[in-house]
């Protein structure tokens, strides 16, 4: 079957795997079968070697309709992203492929119950046994930690953070999926506990005291920018079902379309929906050309992304009445989902406070500083 | 700064280049070349990274995994003896800055 035909099937599935909270096996591998983990890997590991550009209209696409799916490219480009950065050659030769052909499926354990935004803080401990690392710790808000098979941690050593690949198959570590979250439902979250689980040391990724500066922050940085234009797909589909709704609806004899108000509502969202493609957009530009201000203008990008998913879900439910607080809706879906993409991978206030730094820095430049 | 002119670009020019990211670190002064802006808290995480980006822009170069030292990165002299020995592996040690300075 082509490619987009089997993409928009495995979306079409997306309101069941909402509803029961899973997230099967057939449909990763029909993901990994349009090529959605290898976008962006360069063909000598098996990708199609695309630009931030395929990336984020793949991300924007899932986004908008399944944010599992959506969900589970972000989380194996993180790890991809990860590797393809600071993965030894050895590394990326025995892992890459196989995350880019789906044959294994990846998460990212850095958050933990005492250390959210602060990923500096974080207790887990990882220790050097002779030619093993041994790690315990706890993880929570794994996105599919429920099924991985390979979890890149992040822990701590006396030399300071560092990442570690952990067999989701290895002794010692437990998941415990996360029941009816609010949003994200068919994203097999899951939290995790690791007691005292061994790994071979080949398994560390980059040197202590670079796993968060370094791996980790390349990690978040790819996933914000699959975020947000997921968020733009989400926010995009919550307008086209108010504008739909809005265009029939007869209210009373009074059809809807002729209210200022909701004219007006509509009107706001479209503008907060072209508001976030275009800073995507510009995020992605500086992404291809490989700028350094890549890393803001993608903070800035997903900051202004999930508030407009936010926004806009929230519009189209008020706008669509009973219909929009159904289980079946879409809009209701997006609106729980929406929330949640205002918290992953930087919240909102942490963004803003990264902006506000990144604008006094700007100032301080011997030019005076250019845009944001 | 291209690719063709790696091999023009001389120590002075190369600190200069370096000292613009720092002048936009949010830091309140001038770095001397040989101080621990690391240990000094002025690079925090998410400035390392801009940091490794902004090198690899401004000089063409590749910083892999194997370039993660904290020896390569903890003082401006250090991240411009880094860049010279990326730029031309025969370059010299860690303390190229001081050893080219004289010897230009």
């Amino acid at each position: 079957m082509d490619p987009d035909n089997v993409l928009e099937q495995v979306l079409t599935g997306a309101p069941d795997r909402d509803r029961l909270g899973t997230f099967p096996r057939e449909a990763v591998d029909a993901l990994a079968r349009c090529g959605a983990f290898g976008v962006a890997v360069p063909a000598v590991h098996g990708g199609d070697d695309g630009s931030a550009r395929d990336l984020g209209a793949l991300a924007e696409r899932l986004g908008r309709g399944c944010t599992g799916a959506r969900g589970l490219l972000t989380v194996q480009e993180m790890v991809l992203a990860a590797l393809l950065r600071w993965g030894t050659a050895e590394q990326r030769d025995h892992w890459i492929p196989r995350l880019v052909s789906g044959e294994l499926v990846a998460g990212f354990a850095a958050t933990e119950p005492e250390a959210g935004t602060e990923l500096g803080a974080v207790s887990t401990t990882v220790e050097r046994d002779g030619d093993e690392l041994v790690i315990s710790g706890r993880k929570v808000w794994v996105t599919f930690g429920s099924s991985a098979d390979v979890l890149l941690v992040l822990g701590t050593t006396a030399a300071g953070p560092v990442t570690v690949l952990v067999e989701a198959d290895r002794a010692g570590l437990e998941r415990v999926p996360i029941r009816d979250p609010l949003g994200m439902r068919s994203a097999r979250l899951a939290d995790l506990v690791l007691d005292s689980v061994r790994v071979p040391v080949a398994n560390q990724v980059a040197p202590a005291g670079f796993g968060l500066s370094h791996v980790v922050a390349t990690a978040l940085d790819h996933g914000r920018f699959t975020v947000a234009w997921g968020c733009v797909g989400m926010a995009d589909a919550c307008l086209r079902a108010a504008v739909e709704r809005v265009a029939g609806r007869d209210q009373g004899g009074v059809l809807l379309r002729e209210n200022p108000v909701v004219r007006a509502m509509l009107g706001r969202a479209a503008v907060a929906v072209a508001s976030a493609r275009a800073l995507c957009e510009r995020a992605t530009t500086s992404r291809d050309e490989r700028t350094p201000e890549a890393l803001v203008a993608t903070v800035t990008a997903k900051y202004a992304a999930a508030r407009a998913a936010a926004t806009v879900s929230g519009t189209a439910v008020q706008l669509l009445g009973a219909a929009g607080c159904a289980g079946d809706s879409v809009a209701g879906r997006f609106f729980r989902d929406a929330k949640i993409m205002q918290i992953i991978e930087g919240a909102d206030e942490v963004s803003e406070v990264r902006i506000g730094d990144h604008l006094l820095r700007s100032s301080a430049r011997p030019d005076g500083g250019g845009a944001l | 700064m291209i690719e063709n002119e790696k091999e023009r670009l001389s120590t002075a020019d190369i600190t200069s280049t370096v000292r613009v990211f720092f002048s936009t670190a949010g830091v309140d002064r001038a770095i001397e070349a040989d101080e621990d802006y690391f240990s000094l808290g002025y690079l925090n995480s998410l400035l390392a990274l801009e940091l490794v980006t902004y090198v690899e822009r401004s000089f063409g170069i590749t910083v892999e995994v194997e370039d993660l030292d904290l020896d390569n990165f903890r003082t401006i002299a250090r991240v411009v003896g880094f860049v010279r020995r990326k730029l031309d592996p025969t370059s010299g040690t860690a303390d190229g800055v001081t050893e080219r300075q004289s010897s230009e």
